[in-house]
Parts: C-alpha cells; structure tokens; sequence
C-alpha cells in the first residue's frame, strides 16, 4: 500500500460496500470485502462500523442464522446522502489527480 | 491461543469502558469469528494480532466520545457537596490565593532584586564605558590642542603631549567601538541565549508533526 488511507476515505468505502446489499450485510463480509480494495487490518473496521453507527449513517439489526445471531449494518438515509457526498468529492478529487499525472494542467 | 482464550483477554481488558459499549464490542467479534467458521480462526487470530491490540484500538475509538461528555455526577461524600455551593467554594478560593501570594511574594521579590541588580550592573558598565570615552576623547583632544600650541616653545614636551593625545583619542575611539559592540552584539546574543533556555524542551516533537 503506497498511499495512505486518511479516515474519510476508509469511512466512504465501507458506506459503498455495505449500499451494495439492499438489505445490508454483517462484519466479517464488510471487512471482507473492504479488505479486497484497502490493506487493513481486519481490527480495523470495527471503530469504523461503531462511528458510522453513532453518526446515524449507518443502523444495525439482528438476525437469527443457524441457531446464532448475526449482527447486519444496513445504510440510513444520511449515510446514503453521506455516501452520494463522498462520492463526488472522489470524482472531482482522482480526476485532478489523473490529470495531474498525464502531465496536464491541474484546473 | 484460541479463540475462546482471546475473546476471555479481551473482556477483561476492556472492563474499564462503558458496559454497553463493552457488550457491542464483544458481540462483534463472537459475530466475527463466528462468521469465519473454525477453519479460519487462527488466520483471525493472527490477523488480529492480540487481544491488546483490539483493546487498544476499542478503546482509543470509545475514548474520543467519552472525553466530548463530561461527568455530569455530583462529587459529594456524605451531605458534603464539593462542587455545590458556589459561595462558600469562592471565599476558600480567596483565600488559598492570598495564602500563595503572600508566601511567594518575597520569594518572587528576590529573585526579582536579583534581576534587578544583574541589570544594573549592565547599565553601570555601559555608562561607565561612555564615560571613559568622553573622557578619552576630551582628554586626546586636550592634549593635541596643548601640544600644538606648545609645538615650537618646547619640542620635547609638545610631542610628549601630542603622541599622548593622539594614544588618549585612539582609546576613546576604542571606547566607543567596544559600547557599540556590546549594545548591538552582546546584549542581543545574551537575550537570544536566555529565552532559547525557555525553548529547549519543545524543539523535539517538530519531527513527529
């Protein structure tokens, strides 16, 4: 991993992995797939989750699976309109960068 | 270690948070585990590092709430409230403060005399030095305008007074090199010296930021 991963960043790709399931979807496939695009440790995510949550982007529900419970993150509409957020930025922010890199002028 | 060994370290490293953000925490990795099936808990494990780490990290992340909500609990032992009674907590407050004025005031006036005295003594120097050098230079002077007046009644004792006044006139010239040196040099260095003894301790931390 070359560039760092600053905190809003980390908090922006975990609200994309978890919009991806309608219904959402629980811990360990969170870290999971968030592992497949960012190198953190898997102790990473749980401060994540817990602030997202306090911050209303986020609700949690139970679900019995297998005779166990299973904890699901599910996306509020705040985090929805969070999510929308960050993504601009991003938008706006890697194509400067893109450009930057092709050798053009930063506009 | 197995799992059950690290979920038992973690609750009781984490006893000192709150108790529902102790159970959230601790649910979320039994979830977490569960969730990895036995195949993968020592990868977890080692993923994980150790249950210190986690506890860290749980507790850095509960930590920044807790500081943004203070106590709000009243300190009371008995019918004694601490923070209660405005009045009375005022009037103690008054005094302990004239208490520690009047015991430190003539440390402070020592210290302060002390202080007083170093710079008096700079100031006497530096008058001293002026007066030397008026004194050099009227005197050179004195001695030249003597000995040109004197010059062809007698030689000997007008280049006496003249080679004086020229040697009176170079020292006071000296005089004055040497006030200017220490007003713009050595006073300057002196004060950058002093208060760079107030710096010494903050300059390591400029790395770390």
């Amino acid at each position: 991993m070359v560039f760092n991963t600053g905190a809003a960043l980390l908090d922006a790709i975990v609200l994309a992995v978890v919009s991806k399931e309608r219904e959402g979807t629980y811990g360990y496939k969170i870290t999971q797939d968030v592992r497949k695009v960012l190198d953190v440790s898997e102790s990473t995510l749980y401060p994540v989750l817990r602030r997202l949550k306090k911050d209303g982007c986020l609700e949690v529900y139970d679900m019995q699976c297998d005779g166990r419970n299973r904890r699901y993150y599910k996306l509020t509409d705040t985090g929805q309109a969070q999510l929308q957020l960050y993504q601009k930025e991003w938008k706006s922010y890697s194509t400067k960068i893109s450009v930057i890199f092709k050798g053009g002028e930063a506009r | 270690m197995n799992r059950v060994q690290f979920i038992e370290r973690l609750k009781y490293l984490l006893q000192d948070i709150p108790e529902d953000e102790r159970k959230d925490a601790i649910e979320y990795y039994e979830n977490y585990f569960d969730e990895a099936g036995p195949e993968q808990e020592k990868s977890v494990i080692e993923e994980l590092e150790s249950p210190e780490k986690v506890a860290a990290i749980i507790r850095e992340s509960v930590g920044y709430e807790e500081s943004k909500t203070p106590d709000k609990k009243q300190l009371t032992v008995g019918k004694f409230h601490f923070k209660g009674e405005r009045n009375r907590n005022l009037i103690l407050l008054a005094f302990i403060f004239v208490g520690i004025i009047t015991f430190a005031l003539p440390h402070i006036m020592g210290v302060g005399g002390i202080a007083l005295g170093f710079f008096g003594m700079i100031f006497g120097i530096l008058v001293g030095i002026l007066g030397m050098t008026v004194g050099f230079f009227v005197g050179g002077i004195g001695f030249i305008v003597y000995a040109i007046a004197h010059m062809f009644v007698n030689v000997p004792e007008g280049l006496l007074f003249l080679g004086g006044g020229c040697m009176a006139v170079a020292i006071g010239i000296f005089m004055i090199m040497l006030f200017i040196w220490i007003v713009s040099y050595l006073i300057p260095r002196f004060i950058q010296w002093f208060v760079g003894l107030f710096r010494k301790g903050g300059n390591i931390d400029e790395k770390v930021l």
